[in-house]
């Protein structure tokens, strides 16, 4: 590299067929920023570029299984047993779910949420049988479920969820994951490898290497100081390169074609 | 002459021909950089300081957080409350919840006609705020000083989410609906 710095100085002086080579020093800066944070330069490109190519249909979860409704109760008497259950405590939230072949009444106090049978008032427990249920019926294609386990401690793929989770482990092509809440039993998230794919991606992108999350810390700031620098000054320097001998070779490569 | 390029071997200082060998490869990452630079060198300009933004500002002032009030949470004795059911089957619903219309509770019945608003006390029906509501509501929840200019139904979403009722949007306005910057406006879309 020291070299071609050298000859290209030496060329400068040389430039008696009037070739000038100007902002040197800004070409060498250039180079050595470059070499610093091209690998980041690269890693952004590919990862940008495998993000855009990743159908995002398919890392948001894939197809879903259309699940209808479950009919609304003729009777009304889970009313005055939620309320009994609740004794007294203020309720902040309230509303209807549909949970497979049945409606929850979910409700909201200081305490915490709380799922009801819309139909007998009584509390709904999700435990890992419920939760299967709840994954199965949302998956598209009914798979069969390997495993189910409740989550200890948050994982990559609910990281902007609340214990307690239930992980329920397809056995399809996709490796499907889905998350099922175990407080009210709704399906949190799809997770599957196109999203595993994607998701590793996105750490490259925002390098925030532990957690995946923010791409407003120092050192992103900092990359990308260096590489808005670098942008501006390589498109200032196009313009500060001699273009005549290479658009020349261009034009005789047009007029006599096949030549290497 | 012609051949010369600022880039390319020396010719006149003629070090070892090997060496002329060593830097073809050399010679041909300068040319492709060069290139390259000048078919996407402007958009490359624009994904770095477009990138760049990104990271300097942070996304909770983009989202407007500051822009917006935590209010304590409205609540209700369940004593108080009719049967939700009730009041679903009342109004021909697919889904009800509870929210809050003038700090007093309200379910909401999401059927195929819309929604309906109803009082969840007594059963009757809560028109949809006016105007000045929803000014008052807007200044409860703004964390500025600044008054707002105009208050307009848009029909257009400028969240990405599809667009709300008049009446919904002005009950969940507390919790969303704030753009940061410059411009902050209160937007309740849908019909009118």
């Amino acid at each position: 590299m020291a070299a071609a710095f050298r000859l290209s100085q030496e060329e400068k002086e040389e430039g008696g067929a009037g070739m000038i080579i100007k902002s040197i020093w800004l070409r060498n800066i250039h180079k050595r920023v470059g070499l610093i944070i091209g690998l980041q330069f690269l890693v952004w490109a590919i990862s940008g570029a495998a993000m855009a190519l990743l159908p995002m249909d398919e890392v948001a979860g894939g197809e879903m299984a259309d699940q209808a409704a479950p009919t609304i109760p003729a009777e009304e008497h889970a009313w005055p047993k939620v309320h009994a259950a609740l004794a007294g405590q203020q309720i902040t939230k309230l509303s209807l779910r549909s949970l497979p072949n049945r409606q929850a009444l979910q409700v909201t106090t200081s305490q915490g949420v709380r799922p009801f049978d819309a139909t007998d008032g009584q509390p709904i427990v999700i435990d890992g049988e419920v939760a299967k249920a709840i994954a199965s019926a949302a998956h598209p294609t009914g798979s069969a479920v390997m495993q189910v386990a409740s989550l200890h401690e948050l994982t990559l793929a609910v990281r902007e969820h609340e214990l307690p989770i239930w992980q329920v482990d397809f056995r399809d092509e996709k490796n499907s994951s889905y998350y099922v809440s175990g407080t009210i039993g709704e399906s949190l998230e799809r997770r599957n490898d196109s999203w595993r794919c994607w998701d590793f991606f996105w750490m490259l992108h925002n390098m925030d290497y532990a957690e995946r999350t923010s791409f407003n810390h120092p050192l992103i700031i900092m990359v990308g100081f260096a590489m808005g620098w670098l942008s501006i000054t390589g498109f200032w320097l196009l313009f500060r390169t001699m273009w005549r001998h290479d658009f020349a070779v261009l034009r005789r490569r047009w007029r006599t074609p096949m030549l290497p | 002459v012609a051949h010369a390029s600022p880039w390319a071997a020396p010719v006149s200082s003629d070090p070892a021909r090997s060496f002329r060998a060593a830097n073809a490869s050399h010679i041909s990452a300068r040319k492709t950089h060069k290139w390259l630079g000048l078919f996407i060198g402007l958009q490359v300009v624009i994904w770095s300081l477009s990138g760049l933004y990104m990271t300097v500002v942070h996304i909770d002032t983009i989202h407007g957080d500051h822009l917006i009030r935590a209010l304590p949470p409205n609540t209700v004795d369940a004593a108080k409350l009719a049967d939700p059911l009730t009041v679903l089957k009342a109004n021909n619903g697919q889904s009800v919840r509870l929210a809050w219309v003038r700090n007093r509770p309200a379910y909401v019945v999401k059927g195929d006609a819309g929604e309906t608003v109803v009082d969840a006390r007594n059963y009757r029906s809560v028109p949809p705020p006016a105007k000045a509501e929803i000014r008052s509501i807007a200044k409860t929840t703004y964390t500025g000083s600044e008054r707002s200019s105009t208050i307009g139904t848009s029909r257009r979403s400028t969240s990405r989410r599809p667009p709300a009722s008049w009446s919904l949007a002005a009950m969940s306005c507390g919790a969303s609906s704030t753009s940061s910057g410059c411009c902050t406006s209160w937007t309740t879309s849908g019909r009118m």
